[in-house]
């Protein structure tokens, strides 16, 4: 089986959340729901010099993300039903015909994917659009990203272009091996950092 | 209905989107011929009858990005936007933003207008009761009040606003103009609330028009982009728009970008570069300081000043002009105030410190090509003719202009493919307005005049405005600045007799109509639009109705002909009985003229859109080759640091108390500018394009607004001060009035400064005490505007936040 | 993040399950040390429904948590990785051994004394302390550091030693069985060693939170009233293991019914305040729910 996983260019993305909006409307997801998170982290400060001017060391930068498709994904090893396996092309899913929906998996997963729609009576997250990769297209969010900052392939072919995962907010990528390859962008802060604060949260939660 | 108005006759509507049903398997969807590829687009066959519709989202962001609806029998399931061609980055795909992404929501959204409706008798207007009237009560209404206005105060008294909702396709509002020019015409405006300072302001006075400006896609290797108050990619999102042109230079030339902001705008978040924060309103004193270390350093170029230009020095004022009225002069203290523009100066008026100044004049002498660009922030402040001039200057007082790799310091250039719009005919009325005044010309006509309001056309106006037709824009309570100010004179009967909305939401604004009309979207009706100016590329894309129109929505072109039946003129409004569909057929035509490589109507049925790369210009300007045998069409005949047009307005206009009118590119506070900040009004409260919206377009979709929220920015100083957390509810006030809002605490923005998204919809109790609980922030700005153009002021305000507890 | 209270089924489910089941420690005391008479076994057998009912509306608390019980066939499907499944797992097997041995003793197949009685009971009772390990272990997953500590383990341990005691007692008390003398202070020391260890793996959870922080903060702010909470469960478990032991307490006056009567009384109390008690504390531990990153 290829192992597919998304690769993220930091170094373009702009924060404009097109990713986000289109898969809110392909996957048909009801408000406040959502497979794709693009996080905006910002930290440093300001200070005012003697003459009145303004100086300051802040940053600001975009994480956009999904489900990372993990080789050692938390959802699935806590699954009691077995709902929750990686398909084809390596990407995790959801069956619906045997999920219970007790959201271990929502509550396992370090990168607040999966998530429990109790009228649906199940678990939903981002399956990489699997059917539409599995007609050859890219999955939607990709589709969708105005500066190509996105892309879903072979992992080999992703590993080339950038690291696994390791930028805050994400966890540390030796949690769960994850199938996320990131560009950094040059402002980004290491995984666990707690110098950067998330600046959207009434946005991401 | 009746089946007499039927927008589209249920023949044309199957055979349209049958069209694209019936070729199953077909592929070959939307690939121009100068495309770099195909793309086979497989439809589901039979299955619920589902189908991919060509239309595309076109609002006033200065782009129409395309869309593909995929349908399930009248239902939209989701939607994709242009997925042809050559997908990487650098490659030209007219990519949706998350606007045009969430198009579903908003085309089913409980805002709907779905009757023509007509305000309750005995009520005022702004109480918001109506009731529903059919279309004929509606249309005779409409026509006879046309009739009795026109005979009792002349043409003159009726003026069409701007659609701001509807504004890249063929369409726009010419129905109206059509109509009404085939009887007698009617008052027009002139400027926009986009971009009225640098157009009427500053280009006519610097270059003689907007001249030298070139797209991202010429930038050189290496070369240096200096950005003052221009955000790309908040504005321009679009996947071939100016964002991306430039992201794309920034990766694949290696160049460098400079922001000059008073926050951090989406340029300078993820992408690698410098933000320069900067006091807004401040960016001529910021050039000033520039000019003097390039001046005093001898890093100008003297000898392009002197061959080029008028005014930078004394040598090369224009006959007629005092001594020391130079540019030169004026930042060496010679000037008319007599103050040096040291970079100190400059620091203590912009907050940028003074090593930054100095090293960024240095920057900017030392790069080759340099390329200066403005978008329209600066523009829209109380002395935005001056900003924008004044970064024009910039890059002329370098030689960076007219040539390869340049820019003239405007905003950037764009492509055009070309197509016209439904012709509007000849108007016999040529009398313009400022478009900002158009409430002060309801409520004192007659007194405005050349001198104290640019009245065009005429010394002064006979009439005030006396029939408003706003089709497609949320112009009276959202998008004109003082909303408070505005609805009072709109509610005052006596003053605009008649006023009708048109729109295909309920907005605030309908409330303050007589009339209100349910419209198509451009989406439920047919549409040929060229890719904008916001998509930095050439593309056709025609629209096709995604389902037949419900309720009794209809389209404007059809409504304006009933109106013209009514008033007589049908066979020349509709050039014998012409539809929208046969328009969008004759224009599109009319492009393959000129362009045969163009596909014919029924190609573009079947492929929805057509796109070629735009040709990168990368030759010298003619001007700049031959000066004397080109030259610009200034008063001088060339690139005006000093304008004699504007000296001669200084001596007959008539100024409101504190403006002044300067020939050079001065710095000029402004009312309500960042030098009128006191103890009670601490803030400089201001407006920002937000990504949710396009202006107001799209402000009630909240699966828009989930994703990016409506939330006004403040620096953890001022929030600190305030005891405000993040998304707290604030309360924000000027002297104008008050909205509510969340804050979003936050570094993006320089200390002293509060931005609100601008777009939000309006909503207060205007019999109460009309505390805007929307959070529209033309609520807080001011009337008062730019002194040469006449255009808004409404990014200048001072003000006042607080916590709202509980 | 949240309160905790949207994880009430839980809460409620983490609060019955173990007690009922610990209950049988309890059983087990009053059978082997007791020695109760045919009667008095059967009464004992009769009021073995309370932690039957007890458990199963644990069990039913439970499947309110799910968004879809009806696939509630397919839990076992990760056994060995799910600690969910586990836990469901040990569960149920547990509630089908005291099915088992509740039918048996209703109808008469299982004699008060004898191998069969003790042999059940005992491992009833020491599948009790397995089903409280894995109810702690099902939430020790390494992506939630709150949680993944042997903390948790012992919290539950605790709670099913105090619950079982005192709904133990209850079920005695009820049945009007003699206990042997020192039955105070050893039911009161199996509830007193559960709020022991309880209260040692609350606070020692408690320090640890300061040390565990993600992109929203640190742990220590999870919850705003967790040392209160803590007391909550700390007055009501000391007060139920005092009610225990005054529960049996021979005096010179009150011997036989009369102590089962007092005995009625003060389990019931104990009961209740060691359900309020720990169901505070599991609220409160969902409410430390936190991912390590996000």
């Amino acid at each position: 089986m290829t192992q597919y996983g998304f690769y993220f260019d930091a170094t373009r993305c702009t924060g404009c959340k097109t990713c986000e909006a289109a898969c809110r409307d392909y996957h048909h997801l009801k408000s406040g729901q959502t497979y794709r998170h693009v996080y905006e982290l910002e930290g440093g400060d300001w200070s005012q010099n003697t003459d009145g001017t303004w100086t300051t060391n802040s940053y600001t930068y975009y994480t956009s993300f999904a489900c990372q498709h993990c080789d050692n994904p938390a959802c699935t090893h806590v699954c009691p039903t077995g709902a929750m396996s990686k398909g084809e092309n390596g990407l995790v899913d959801v069956d619906k015909e045997r999920c219970i929906g007790c959201g271990y998996c929502a509550m396992a997963c370090p990168y607040d994917n999966p998530k429990v729609d109790r009228e649906a009576g199940h678990s939903t997250k981002c399956n990489g659009c699997a059917e539409r990769v599995a007609e050859g297209k890219d999955p939607i969010c990709v589709e969708a990203c105005s500066m190509r900052a996105l892309e879903l392939a072979p992992v080999d072919e992703i590993a080339k272009k950038g690291t696994q995962a390791a930028i805050a907010p994400l966890p540390e990528p030796s949690l769960t091996n994850p199938n996320l390859y990131i560009k950094a962008c040059h402002v980004a802060q290491p995984s666990g950092s707690r110098d950067c604060h998330v600046a959207n949260k009434s946005e991401v939660k | 209905m009746s089946d007499e108005f039927s927008t589209m006759d249920r023949r044309t509507f199957v055979k349209a989107t049958g069209a694209v049903g019936a070729l199953g398997a077909v592929g070959a969807l939307g690939v121009g011929a100068a495309t770099l590829g195909t793309k086979e687009v497989a439809l589901a066959e039979g299955a619920n009858d589902e189908r991919v519709v060509w239309t595309h989202c076109h609002v006033n962001c200065g782009g129409a990005c395309v869309l593909q609806v995929h349908m399930k029998g009248d239902e939209i399931d989701y939607i994709e936007s242009d997925n042809t061609g050559d997908s990487s980055f650098g490659g030209y795909q007219a990519r949706a933003c998350l606007r045009g992404r969430s198009l579903k929501t908003w085309l089913e959204g409980p805002d709907r207008l779905n009757y023509p409706m007509k305000r309750v008798e005995g009520t005022k207007r702004g109480e918001g009761k109506y009731e529903q009237i059919s279309w004929d009560e509606a249309l005779d209404t409409i026509a006879s009040e046309f009739t009795r206005i026109r005979e009792t105060y002349g043409n003159e008294a009726i003026f069409i606003q701007e659609c701001s909702g509807v504004e890249q396709n063929i369409m726009m509002n010419n129905p109206f103009f059509r109509l009404f020019n085939l009887l007698g015409g009617e008052i027009t405006r002139y400027g926009s609330y986009s971009s009225a300072a640098i157009s009427f302001g500053a280009y006519p006075y610097t270059y003689g028009g907007s001249w030298g400006a070139r797209s991202y896609k010429t930038l050189k290797p290496n070369s240096l982009v200096v950005l003052f108050g221009n955000a790309p990619n908040d504005t321009r999102m679009g996947g071939d728009g100016a964002g991306y042109d430039l992201n794309v230079a920034r990766e694949q030339k290696n160049v460098r970008i400079i922001t000059i902001d008073y926050r951090r705008s989406e340029l300078a978040t993820n992408q690698d570069v410098e933000w320069i924060p900067i006091l807004p309103g401040t960016d001529a004193a910021l050039v000033a300081g520039i000019a003097h270390e390039l001046i005093t350093k001898d890093l100008v170029d003297t000898d392009f000043l002197h061959t080029y230009c008028v005014g930078y020095d004394e040598e090369t004022l224009p006959e007629g002009a005092p001594a020391n009225s130079s540019y030169k002069a004026y930042i060496l203290g010679e000037g008319y105030d007599k103050v040096e523009k040291t970079p100190a100066w400059a620091a203590q008026i912009t907050r940028v410190p003074e090593e930054r100044i100095i090293q960024l004049a240095h920057e900017i002498a030392e790069a080759d090509p340099c390329f200066i660009a403005q978008g329209w922030g600066p523009q829209r402040h109380t002395n935005g003719d001056y900003a924008a001039r004044a970064i024009m200057a910039l890059p002329q007082l370098v030689g960076q202009v007219g040539k390869p790799g340049t820019n003239s310091g405007g905003r950037e250039g764009n492509g055009s493919i070309g197509l016209s719009s439904l012709p509007a005919g000849d108007n016999p009325v040529t009398t313009k307005f400022p478009q900002y005044l158009w409430p002060e010309v309801i409520a004192h006509g007659p007194e405005l005049t050349a001198e104290n309001a640019g009245i065009r056309g005429k010394d002064k106006l006979d009439t005030g405005i006396k029939m408003l037709i706003n089709y497609g824009n949320n112009m009276m309570a959202n998008q004109n600045g003082d909303i408070n100010y505005t609805t009072d004179i709109l509610r005052d009967e006596s003053l605009c007799e008649f006023i009708l909305q048109y729109d295909v939401n309920w907005t605030d604004s309908c409330n303050w109509a007589d009339i209100v009309l349910p419209d198509l979207t451009p989406q439920e009706t047919w549409t040929l639009s060229a890719a904008g100016e916001a998509n930095d590329s050439l593309g056709l894309w025609l629209g096709q109705p995604l389902y037949e129109p419900k309720y009794e929505r209809r389209e404007v072109y059809e409504v304006c002909g009933e109106l013209a039946k009514r008033l007589g003129v049908y066979d020349e409004y509709s050039e014998g009985g012409m539809t929208r569909e046969d328009w969008c057929r004759k224009l599109l035509d009319k492009v393959r003229e000129k362009k045969p490589q163009v596909p014919t109507f029924e190609q573009m049925l079947e492929q929805g859109i057509y796109k070629e790369d735009m040709e990168v210009k990368d030759k010298t300007e003619d001007f700049i080759l031959d000066p004397e045998a080109n030259p610009l069409k200034t008063a001088t005949g060339k690139i005006q640091f000093y304008a004699p047009e504007l000296a001669e307005f200084a001596e007959t206009w008539e100024l409101p108390e504190g403006d002044v009118i300067y020939p050079i590119p001065a710095y000029f506070p402004g009312y309500d500018g960042p030098e009128s900040l006191t103890s009670e009004k601490p803030l400089i409260i201001t407006a920002f394009h937000t990504k949710a919206t396009t202006h107001s377009s799209y402000a009630n979709n909240e699966a828009v607004q989930e994703v990016a929220k409506f939330q006004a920015w403040i620096n953890p100083i001022d929030a600190e001060e305030r005891g405000i957390a993040h998304n707290d509810m604030m309360r924000i006030f000027t002297d104008q009035g008050e909205i509510r809002m969340p804050a979003k605490v936050t570094t993006r923005i320089m200390p002293g400064v509060v931005t609100v998204p601008q777009g939000v919809w309006h909503k207060a109790d205007m019999q109460g005490d009309r505390i805007d609980h929307g959070g529209c922030v033309n609520t807080l700005c001011s009337r008062h505007p730019n002194v040469i153009s006449k255009g808004t002021g409404q990014h200048s305000c001072t003000g006042q936040v607080e916590k709202v507890e509980g | 993040m949240g309160t905790g209270f949207e994880h009430a089924p839980l809460a409620l489910f983490t609060t019955l399950t173990p007690m009922a089941a610990a209950s049988f420690i309890v059983l087990a005391y009053a059978f082997i040390a007791g020695k109760p008479d045919e009667a008095t076994a059967k009464r004992l057998d009769r009021w073995t429904a309370l932690p039957a009912v007890v458990m199963a509306a644990g069990m039913i608390a439970a499947m309110f948590h799910l968004a879809n019980p009806a696939h509630a066939m397919f839990v076992f499907s990760g056994l060995g990785t799910s600690p969910l499944s586990n836990e469901l797992a040990v569960t149920v097997a547990f509630a089908l051994v005291a099915l088992v041995y509740w039918i048996l003793g209703l109808a008469g197949k299982l004699p008060a004394h004898g191998g069969l009685r003790s042999g059940f009971l005992i491992v009833l009772a020491c599948g009790s302390v397995i089903l409280a390990l894995a109810c702690g272990a099902a939430y020790m997953m390494n992506t939630i550091p709150t949680w993944d500590t042997p903390y948790s383990l012992l919290q539950m341990l605790g709670y099913a030693l105090l619950g079982g005691a005192a709904l133990g007692a209850l079920v005695c008390a009820l049945a009007k069985a003699s206990l042997p003398s020192n039955a105070s202070l050893v039911i009161a020391a199996i509830g007193a060693l559960g709020v022991v260890l309880s209260l040692i793996g609350l606070v020692a959870q408690a320090a640890g939170l300061d040390a565990i922080a993600n992109i929203w903060g640190s742990a220590a702010g999870l919850v705003p009233a967790l040392n209160t909470m803590i007391g909550i469960f700390a007055v009501c478990g000391v007060v139920a293991c005092i009610l225990l032991f005054l529960g049996y307490r021979r005096t010179p006056k009150a011997t036989g019914n009369a102590v089962a009567a007092t005995a009625s009384w003060t389990s019931l109390g104990a009961i209740v305040l060691a359900a309020v008690g720990i169901f505070v504390a599991r609220i409160a531990f969902y409410g430390l729910f936190m991912g390590i990153a996000l």
